[in-house]
């Protein structure tokens, strides 16, 4: 059997094994291959970053433990650094059965419990408070459904209660939050493509700005809404996050993991090619023709 | 009364009324009442959406038992799924959600399995694009040449240090990409309307298990 008949009749294990070494072994010694920003996650950083006194932000988090990896590196960048912006109220909620614990991770990771408290809510980051600065809405059931309610009428759905049975009907009241158009932006972090709904019920009735951080399987339909000018910016999968860290100088996995990242993507490439090289050379000749 | 709920015609109207209190104040100013009984409307959608996880629940549950009864392959795992599920269930109701045993289960079950199937994923696929990512005629060279340039475009590495496939992928993804994006968009949309108006029409009664039920009589 010549050497391409061998590389394109090769066993998929050894596939495998190839792309478990290129994966760890830069994984456990970062190399630091450059990274270039781009215009996505720019955006997206200077919109948190403009953020003013008396803004309200809405932070959905439609993440799931399958997706949570590719986009935890944009929430634990991208959540505190909306927490340093001084003034700004915000309100968490998710439409995911998991989402509220991604919500109380990345709020402990980063955070420490306020004075004289010991549980949950009760955490400080950045010097935002719970229940001064920041309230957790908890979980909306019905996807699209839940998401049209919300913007048709916000203040009566969410009613007087978060996630943790805490009064937050005065919050809401001070923040001046009725419906979607008194909302100042809306951050979606998706691993099931809930901006699509913002954008249906948000974007589109109200002109709510949206930014999206999103798993890469979404990325091609978030791009045409960037594109049309539905969402004001994206941050894309692990490399998003990446990029997010490196400018909001929260520093995480996210870049660490870009070099094999990068190194992969390249060996997907020369795979792809060797075995095209194999495959032209191990072609059957055609019958009664030349080869 | 209930052999008037059960009537076709019944289910028909409601369906006509909700599409009308909807549809309607979308496009067309509408009086206040109106605009109250839409804005209830949407606000009781996700209601119906929560209930009806519970029909699944229920659903499951029933399929899970008569597979156990059966003994059908594999009828342990689909035992264990209900059992699991009942727990988790039960302890919802009862601990809560924030308790240490839901979040134990949360976390040592649920995000472990479901974070190790996604994870797999990526050796499927780079396996799965080495070996069939072939030039075998026309199409597939266009399509060979098309993942090329958006990957060599994408890919940080090759982004930084081979800057001139930037051009190329970013109109193959702001032209071929975004038309074909929007054709998909364009046409789920005329779909759905397409069906909704077969719906009012009472066209698409299968949609609310009306065929079945009279194949039954």
């Amino acid at each position: 059997m010549s050497i391409f008949k061998k590389i394109s009749t090769l066993d998929r294990k050894w596939w495998y094994l190839l792309l478990i070494i290129f994966v760890v072994v830069p994984l456990l010694n970062p190399i630091g291959l450059p990274l270039k920003v781009s215009a996505y996650t720019k955006e997206a950083y200077n919109t948190v970053d403009a953020l003013k006194t008396g803004d309200v932000v809405l932070v959905n988090f439609d993440v799931a433990s399958s997706g949570y990896d590719e986009v935890k590196g944009s929430i634990s960048s991208m959540i505190p650094h909306l927490f340093t912006k001084p003034g700004v109220k915000i309100m968490f909620m998710t439409d995911q059965d998991q989402g509220y614990i991604y919500i109380q991770k990345v709020i402990a990771e980063r955070g420490t419990l306020m004075a004289g408290k010991t549980t949950w809510p009760w955490y400080q980051l950045e010097g935002k408070q719970y229940l001064v600065d920041y309230v957790n809405l908890g979980y909306f059931p019905g996807a699209d459904k839940a998401i049209a309610a919300l913007a048709n009428d916000f203040r009566g759905n969410v009613g007087n209660k978060d996630f943790y049975g805490n009064n937050i009907g005065q919050w809401l009241d001070d923040a001046g939050v009725k419906s979607a158009k008194d909302i100042d932006l809306v951050i979606t972090i998706d691993c099931g493509g809930a901006v699509s709904y913002f954008v249906n019920y948000f974007y589109l009735q109200y002109g709510t700005p949206i930014i999206c951080s999103m798993i890469s399987v979404s990325a091609a339909g978030a791009i045409t809404n960037y594109s049309a000018k539905q969402v004001v910016a994206l941050v894309i999968s692990t490399r998003g996050s990446a990029e997010y860290q490196y400018l909001s100088g929260y520093f995480g996995e996210a870049l660490i993991s870009m070099d094999a990242f990068s190194i992969v993507q390249v060996l997907l490439v020369i795979l792809v090619i060797i075995t095209n090289i194999a495959f032209y050379f191990s072609r059957e000749p055609p019958k009664g023709g030349k080869p | 009364m209930s052999s008037i709920i059960k009537r076709q015609e019944f289910l028909l109207a409601i369906i006509v009324l909700c599409s009308v209190f909807i549809y309607v104040p979308y496009f067309v100013q509408v009086p206040a009442q109106v605009s109250a009984v839409e804005s209830w409307l949407i606000n009781t959608m996700p209601i119906i959406s929560a209930t009806a996880v519970w029909v699944g629940f229920y659903t499951l549950l029933r399929r899970q038992a008569v597979r156990a009864s059966r003994r059908v392959r594999g009828w342990y795992y689909g035992l264990m799924m209900g059992i699991m599920s009942l727990v988790v269930v039960v302890l919802g109701f009862t601990v809560g959600t924030n308790h240490d045993a839901f979040t134990f289960l949360t976390n040592s079950f649920v995000i472990p399995g479901d974070a190790t199937i996604y994870a797999l994923l990526v050796f499927f696929l780079t396996s799965a694009a080495a070996r069939t990512f072939k030039v075998r005629d026309i199409e597939s060279s266009l399509l060979m040449i098309a993942a090329f340039v958006m990957f060599m475009y994408q890919a940080p590495l090759t982004e930084y240090y081979l800057p001139f496939f930037s051009q190329p992928g970013l109109w193959l993804q702001n032209n071929l990409a975004m038309a074909a994006t929007r054709v998909f968009g364009f046409s789920a949309a005329l779909g759905g309307i397409v069906l909704a108006i077969r719906l009012v029409l009472g066209k698409e009664m299968g949609m609310i298990g009306l065929i079945r039920r009279k194949e039954k009589e």
